[in-house]
């Protein structure tokens, strides 16, 4: 996520944008929003940004300044420099040392993933699990007979 | 004629390097220095350097005679144990009374009476119970597997925690939540890391003061 190159739509330090910006795909703010971020896909919001608005996005990474609420339904990613005001709502979050942060936090990172999104070694566990639990059904019947 | 070189201070490196020297072909490239420990004082709090292992030493501020050794309950009783170690209380082990001072103390049993004060670090097990007013410590750590409930508003220097924390929390210092920990309630704090996979559902602020 913090590569650029994989970046669609940038707005760089010297941009002022007034308004909402709905985005199919990633986007990395440099400058300043008043309104509301929708995305997507990722987010990367650059240490000189100033947000005043709610963000909507996949995941973000925050290295700037946010005076609003952070939806995201993956991750919230931030980094030391981050200076956020506002409620945060995400399935993982990472904050390192050093963030300011006021508001209210909602991270349940042991809510079940979404079908497909297993990873292989919970995937793998789920199975061995699957297959302790038919041996345990097994033994019984042996314990009739 | 053998090379002489003027030593300022003689200790265990210059001791080597002058043994390197009378005898050439021998590298010494570095010593190595007996572990040093950090002590405070369980009478005036006072916090000095011992190095090398010993049971006992004394306070250089007050003189006192401090037990240096780890302490390790077996079984329920009332006893005050005073030291600069660790005491452990492990799982199905209850304290009926007495006072428990340690520079680090690990709660894995219950605590029915008397007190607990860990002069630095407070590291509760998943088999902790006590009542919040017995217990002081200034760096709080939840062990793996714990689920630790705070009823009343909670003080501590830096905080670790690793397994379920619920209550409101106020740290002066650093709150770490592990992967798979979490901590819910109310916190506020100096600094906040929280590590992929921790959770955090509560009201936060972290600013430094």
């Amino acid at each position: 996520m913090d590569n650029n190159n994989s970046v669609q739509s940038v707005i760089a330090g010297d941009v002022e944008i007034a308004g909402t910006i709905r985005s199919a795909g990633s986007v990395r703010i440099d400058g300043k929003l008043e309104g509301e971020l929708h995305c997507a896909g990722d987010a990367v919001i650059g240490k000189s940004a100033v947000i005043k608005g709610n963000l909507a996005v996949n995941a973000v990474t925050v290295e700037g300044t946010i005076n609003g609420n952070i939806t995201a339904k993956d991750r919230i990613e931030m980094k030391s420099s981050a200076r956020v005001t506002g409620d945060i709502k995400s399935k993982r979050l990472s904050v390192e040392d050093g963030v300011t942060f006021v508001g209210r936090s909602e991270v349940n990172p042991s809510t079940p993933p979404a079908a497909g999104a297993i990873p292989v070694v919970a995937a793998a566990a789920a199975a061995e699990a699957s297959d302790k639990a038919d041996a345990a059904t097994v033994r019984p019947q042996f314990a009739r007979r | 004629m053998a090379r002489y070189q003027k030593t300022g201070t003689v200790d265990g490196y210059a001791a080597l390097k002058a043994a390197a020297r009378a005898a050439p072909g021998v590298h010494v490239s570095h010593t190595a220095l007996p572990a040093k420990r950090v002590i405070e004082c369980y009478k005036c709090g006072y916090t000095f350097q011992q190095h090398g292992k010993t049971t006992t030493t004394t306070c250089s501020k007050c003189r006192h005679i401090l037990d240096l050794t780890d302490h390790t309950l077996e079984r329920d009783g009332n006893e005050t144990i005073q030291t600069c170690g660790t005491i452990t209380i492990p799982d199905r082990v209850a304290i009926n009374g007495g006072n428990l001072i340690g520079n680090d103390v690990r709660l894995d049993g219950t605590l029915r009476a008397g007190t607990i004060r860990a002069l630095r670090r407070l590291e509760l097990g998943p088999g902790a119970s006590f009542p919040e007013h017995l217990v002081t410590a200034r760096d709080l750590k939840i062990l793996r597997g714990a689920v630790i409930v705070f009823e009343q508003p909670a003080e501590f220097r830096d905080v670790e925690i690793a397994g379920v924390m619920r209550g409101r929390l106020r740290a002066s210092g650093t709150v770490t939540i592990h992967p798979g920990a979490e901590f819910a309630g109310e916190l506020t704090t100096a600094r906040l890391i929280v590590a992929d996979g921790g959770g955090l559902n509560a009201r936060v602020r972290v600013e430094v003061r």
